[in-house]
């Protein structure tokens, strides 16, 4: 009868967990409508939302000044932001459930290198695209260069780091490494093809910020991004059931083969998307998650949405401290993320090390 | 469960050559042989883990026919060992087979399925932190949890497990292969990958025995251990006697002629 009782009352326990959670996601709605609030108030124009809305209960036109400052500048920034952090933080996640692992991170193994170098190369190749292919795609044509080589990264690195179902950690971080490397090496080819005019395109394109947001960028981004993450939602189970290896997966009838292709296409699709409009922003993969699996535990059906809400929040952070640290400057926002992220990964590394080889 | 002509190549090397097996449900079928004689294999092949040329059916269905959904539903599958990538609780693993089986809404099952493989009270455990032994048995109860009622409309449903008890004390020895037989009793059919002899000839109603990707034999444990089985099959020199109460062969290594 104890041992009943007791039996209940950790049965209560483990299922708060589940409850804490569900209290998590509301906490974190409201901390990036707080998060939302205080970005678009601070910068380096006085421009405040408070006297926006004065202005507007008052019955005054708002300044031309303000409205620019507002509705040209900060809400795009805003939206990109927002839509960039829950992209890098659901692209970790997945990527994380994919290959098993928590180090797994678009930024550390080369995905984002590889959108990078998709990006780059539509930017300085694209003018030699026949004219009716520039004609379809548009504007989009970065965001979808960039959803190409984050797709064949992704692809790349799944086939050799994966054996039988088992991804090894050393060869996925060496391999990520060297993909990192090889982007990066024809990035610079591409680089040296450019003219004046890519050239300042892809200096404003690779500062990793969010500096550059403009409407038709963040509605760019927006769709792909959107849809990536809403997809990522339903992989809760399947990641769940593979956290314990692709056989048990398919043995406790999950679609192993079908999952992993969404899986990876909605990583080079929020990843690929990201990167196209902000540049390289590391770590927001990495920390979001990690920091949402001590709280909660790893069950995917919360750590999704959650990690696309505090990806969203940490990500307008962190650009809040790069527009004020060294205002009226800026400190590109990856330095920021690098530094808040790079020692919860070496902290990762160094518990692992602890409980499980590599 | 019927297999007919299994055949599996890894790589080039051919590993099962045209076994045929057959398993009832309401009975404890074991494979036996040494290493490597493809137990784990014909096991992978029986539970569609692996491509096979030949053909499995389940409950009288081809197994390459059904979606992995619907083969959950009719068996679960205890895979040799388990490692988990992320810091799950042990109450969390076991619900996964809840959410994944038939039975999804009832929410007790897993508690049920722990206090069976008896770690009742283990719920809030980090399965990264316990011991092999009890990493194996939370992996049975989310298994238990999974296919929970032996038969499911009039059909059985199945457990196939790959040495369940190879990494555990003699008593929790036998607590899980008590499982799988009272899973049995109830019209279930198990299929069970196991090395110890002795509970093999204790537990099991019918044992296939595997030699260099063949079947060497299969009987029933009275019929098919005996000393000439010990010679062929595994090399040694060893004999078999029987309990003269109830005709149960036994194993006794100190027995080993030198």
């Amino acid at each position: 009868m104890t041992l009943a009782m007791d039996h209940n009352g950790l049965n209560v326990a483990a299922r708060d967990r589940r409850v804490t959670a569900r209290r998590v996601t509301l906490a974190l709605l409201a901390l990036l409508v707080f998060t939302s609030i205080c970005s678009i108030s601070v910068g380096a124009s006085d421009a405040s939302v408070r006297a926006a809305f004065a202005d507007l209960i008052a019955g005054r036109e708002m300044s031309d000044l303000d409205r620019i400052v507002l509705w040209d500048i900060r809400l795009p920034r805003l939206a990109m932001g927002v839509l960039v952090g829950a992209a890098l933080a659901v692209s970790g996640v997945v990527m994380q459930g994919l290959f098993r692992n928590p180090l797994a991170d678009p930024g550390i193994v080369g995905v984002s290198a590889g959108a990078g170098l998709g990006a780059i190369s539509a930017i300085i190749l694209g003018g030699y695209l026949p004219v009716s292919i520039l004609a379809w795609v548009g504007n989009s044509l970065v965001a979808v260069a960039a959803f190409l080589g984050g797709w064949i990264s992704v692809l790349l690195l799944y086939r050799v780091s994966t054996r039988g179902g088992q991804t090894s950690v050393a060869t996925m971080l060496l391999a990520g490494i060297a993909l990192g490397a090889l982007s990066g090496a024809v990035s610079g080819v591409l680089v040296y093809m450019a003219d004046d005019q890519q050239l300042r395109d892809l200096t404003f394109w690779g500062m990793g910020s969010l500096a550059g947001a403009t409407w038709t960028k963040a509605a760019t981004a927006a769709p792909i991004i959107l849809i990536s993450v809403f997809v990522a939602q339903f992989l809760a189970r399947a990641l769940n059931g593979m956290a314990m290896g692709e056989a048990v997966a398919h043995h406790m009838g999950i679609p192993v083969q079908r999952s992993k292709n969404i899986a990876i296409l909605a990583v080079a699709g929020a990843t690929g998307a990201a990167v196209a409009v902000s540049g390289g922003i590391g770590f927001i993969g990495i920390v979001v998650p990690h920091l949402l699996r001590l709280a909660t535990g790893p069950d995917h059906h919360r750590l999704l949405i959650n990690s696309a809400l505090l990806g969203a929040s940490l990500l307008l952070c962190a650009d809040m401290i790069s527009r004020m640290i060294v205002a009226p400057a800026e400190l590109p926002i990856g330095i920021v993320t690098a530094i808040l992220g790079a020692p919860v990964f070496l902290w990762i590394l160094l518990r692992r090390h602890g409980t499980m080889g590599m | 469960m019927k297999g007919e002509n299994i055949r599996v190549k890894l790589g080039r090397k051919e590993i099962l050559h045209g076994v045929d097996f057959d398993a009832e449900p309401g009975k404890v079928t074991a494979i036996i042989g040494p290493n490597g004689s493809g137990k784990s294999t014909l096991l992978k092949a029986l539970s569609g883990e692996i491509q096979s040329s030949g053909k499995v059916s389940l409950n009288g269905r081809d197994i390459s026919e059904l979606k992995p959904w619907q083969l959950a539903a009719m068996r679960g599958v205890l895979p040799q060992a388990s490692t988990v990538a992320f810091p799950f609780t042990v109450m969390e693993i076991v619900r996964l087979g809840l959410a994944n089986g038939l039975a999804a809404g009832d929410d007790s099952l897993p508690s049920k399925a722990l206090a069976h493989v008896d770690l009742a009270g283990f719920d809030d455990r980090s399965y990264q932190n316990l011991s092999g032994g009890e990493q194996q048995r939370v992996q049975l109860a989310r298994v238990l949890t999974q296919v929970w009622d032996a038969t499911y409309h009039d059909q059985s449903r199945w457990l196939l497990l790959d040495e369940p008890v190879a990494s555990l004390d003699i008593a929790h020895q036998f607590t899980v292969l008590g499982v799988a037989r009272s899973f049995a009793t109830q019209c279930g059919g198990v299929v069970v990958v196991m090395h110890d002899l002795n509970l093999t000839a204790l537990f099991a109603d019918y044992v296939y025995v595997m030699s260099e990707g063949s079947v060497w034999g299969s009987g029933t444990p009275t019929a098919i251990l005996n000393d000439q089985t010990m010679q062929q099959v595994y090399g040694i020199d060893l004999p078999i006697s029987t309990l003269p109460s109830d005709q149960v062969p036994f194993i006794l290594p100190q027995a080993m002629r030198p």
